[in-house]
């Protein structure tokens, strides 16, 4: 979430300067690729059409060779869908997500093709439930050497997570395998989540944070989705021990920027057993706690055994 | 600054009886009044102290509400009442609906009135029951609905503390303890003197100073140990052979039953407790005549002789109290809270 907000910001900033650079720049790309097409030959490995077609080709679960990707007329077909008209191909993409982080763009682009282009360099995000720097961090690598998300899709391991407050193997157990059927848990959690209603993050709970959410409560929307999406400042708790707000201005209010209190939580406040609300310190007896039994504490505290052994 | 609520403090969960029935519920409490702190910290449940000198913040409203919602709560027993009570009462039901069930328990007496403010806090508990808002009014007092007809008909039983630890002390036989504040309603100065006035007394622990006594009476056998915790306190309690808590006007004192806890009989006024006062240690240790040393110190003599005579005796007593005592206690909150 933080790289998208920096390259947004980026993308902003250059826009500032020279809106119309930047709309005939990415006009200008995706024609020179159109060309490429229309001129069947051999595309390089690390060429984003090369990259758009694995991502068609791991989605679609059409096998090809991407190198002759011009050869394919169902990949050229699906290549000139743009703008709203681009087909989704996976729950991970969300045009409309996507869409809005280049809210500046007019110029029609297939959004597929247009991630395959820029994602590298501008860390934009397919879908609000997808975070690159976390995909990267628990991929072993220092960089990624093409799309996160093709890098994710082509993983096909059930046990990635692709967002901190997803947590795959969870969410696996709580709906078993005949629910999942060989899809990612991801995927089955974007596209059938109201079916299970089960819990997908140990952070995250569903039911304290529909109390206040009649929407997420009563109308079937995904809890996390909703969440995500809210403005920051809207958003409501979704962990009963969690205080977003005096955390975000007390213990992290140096280094946590626009990314999310949870979050940021997760992965770098509990590490370092720093406290999730203004009581825990002495419920949890902190003083009298070295590092180590201090994180187990508070993972147990911020844990809600009641709904997540109810499923 | 200090947190103004307390969930699960040491002192609050240490002494409690376990009971997985009682998982779901949670007592709240004021943690400046110290009897029911007392009383609260004996039951099984959870427990969240807060505080009537303070309006609860926003912060702390959260904070309930994330316990609430952790521990699985799904009934609150308020101990005692306060302005920051009857605004929880409110607010809990505003933001969590009728799923979670508000109870609430007075500890006072009639006698009591003469402080206003107790008058004022039943009302406010019978206003919340009118708005259906609290379920059920209770009473430690027997027949407090005869005070308030809009109270639960039964008692509720306050049950004796738990001591994880076995105390084994060396007991003086020859010491009374009297814990009690120096006011009219706690009759310090008759306690006092009704001990002095037994042979087999040599030592009177104090926690408060009789003021003044020594123009009335000279007696050489009072020590001021002054206010301790309630942990020291429990250590004095095992190492005397008699608690005395005559007081004028009682609902269940704490002070008798963490004194049984620790083996130790301890003199009341009459509790009129159906079953305990009837009991032959309700017999031996309820006083009748409560404003007269000289009708107190024949059963204190005759507690102090039952030590020398039969010790085993009285700790059967003692025993078989604590034990109906628990029973009773149990089986009225399950019947109160309908658990």
């Amino acid at each position: 979430m933080a790289a998208r907000v920096r390259a947004k910001t980026r993308l902003q900033e250059a826009l500032e300067k020279d809106a119309l650079f930047v709309d005939e720049a990415l006009a200008a790309e995706q024609e020179e690729i159109e060309k490429t097409i229309l001129t069947p030959q051999k595309v390089p490995k690390g060429d984003p059409l090369a990259f758009c077609a694995r991502l068609w080709s791991v989605c679609t679960k059409q096998p090809f060779d991407p190198e002759y990707t011009t050869e394919n007329p169902e990949f050229l077909e699906f290549l000139n869908h743009k703008g709203s008209d681009t087909p989704r191909i996976t729950p991970l993409f969300d045009i409309d997500y996507y869409s809005d982080q280049l809210s500046w763009q007019n110029a029609p682009i297939n959004y597929y093709l247009h991630y395959c282009q820029g994602a590298l360099d501008v860390e934009l995000q397919p879908h609000v439930l997808f975070d690159s720097d976390y995909v990267l961090s628990q991929s072993g690598l220092s960089a990624f050497d093409c799309p996160p998300l093709l890098y994710f899709l082509e993983q096909n391991n059930p046990k990635l997570s692709p967002h901190p407050l997803f947590e795959p193997e969870l969410y696996s157990a709580a709906v078993g395998d005949d629910f999942l059927n060989g899809e990612l848990p991801i995927c089955a959690f974007i596209e059938r989540w109201a079916e299970k209603n089960a819990p997908f993050s140990s952070y995250f709970s569903r039911r304290f944070y529909s109390l206040h959410e009649p929407v997420v409560r009563y109308g079937g929307f995904n809890p996390l989705v909703h969440f995500l999406s809210a403005p920051a400042e809207r958003r409501r708790d979704p962990n009963p021990m969690f205080h977003r707000g005096w955390y975000a201005s007390t213990l992290a209010a140096d280094d946590i920027g626009l990314e999310e209190p949870l979050i940021h939580y997760i992965r770098h406040g509990l590490p370092k057993g720093l406290m999730p609300n203004p009581f825990a310190h002495t419920e949890l007896h902190a003083a009298s706690l070295g590092l180590p039994a201090l994180v187990e504490a508070l993972r147990r505290y911020l844990s809600f055994p009641v709904e997540l052994t109810a499923g | 600054m200090e947190n103004q609520i307390t969930f699960g403090a040491d002192r609050d969960v240490s002494v409690a009886h376990e009971d997985p029935a009682f998982d779901g519920v949670l007592h709240i409490f004021d943690s400046h009044w110290h009897g029911i702190r007392s009383a609260t910290g004996c039951l099984p449940g959870r427990k969240l102290g807060i505080s009537h000198k303070k309006h609860l913040d926003g912060g702390e409203l959260r904070h309930i509400e994330g316990l609430i919602y952790k521990w699985g709560i799904h009934t609150i027993c308020y101990q005692g009442y306060s302005n920051t009570a009857d605004e929880l009462v409110g607010i809990i039901h505003e933001s969590l609906g009728s799923e979670i069930r508000q109870f609430c328990i007075t500890h006072v007496t009639a006698t009591q009135f003469e402080n206003h403010f107790e008058m004022h806090m039943l009302g406010k508990m019978a206003a919340r029951l009118r708005e259906n808002k609290l379920r059920r009014l209770g009473s430690v007092k027997p027949g407090f609905s005869s005070v308030c007809p809009v109270f639960w008909g039964g008692t509720i039983v306050n049950l004796p503390p738990v001591l994880k630890r076995s105390v084994k002390p060396l007991r003086s036989l020859d010491t009374v303890l009297i814990p009690l504040e120096n006011s009219w309603r706690k009759n310090l100065y008759t306690n006092v003197l009704a001990a002095d006035a037994v042979p087999e007394v040599a030592r009177i622990l104090l926690v408060n100073q009789p003021s003044f006594l020594d123009e009335v009476s000279q007696s050489m056998k009072l020590r001021i140990i002054g206010f301790q915790t309630p942990s020291v306190l429990l250590g004095y309690m095992a190492s005397s052979a008699l608690v005395m808590n005559v007081t004028l006007a009682e609902c269940q004192p704490m002070s008798q039953l963490e004194a049984l806890a620790v083996g130790t009989p301890c003199l009341t006024g009459p509790l009129g407790l159906r079953g305990f006062s009837d009991h032959p240690l309700g017999r031996l240790t309820e006083v009748a005549v409560l404003d007269n040393p000289g009708e107190i110190a024949p059963k204190i003599a005759t507690l102090m002789r039952l030590w020398q005579s039969d010790p085993k005796e009285l700790a059967e007593m003692i025993a078989d109290f604590k034990e109906k005592r628990t029973a009773a206690g149990i089986a009225s909150y399950r019947e109160f809270l309908d658990i």
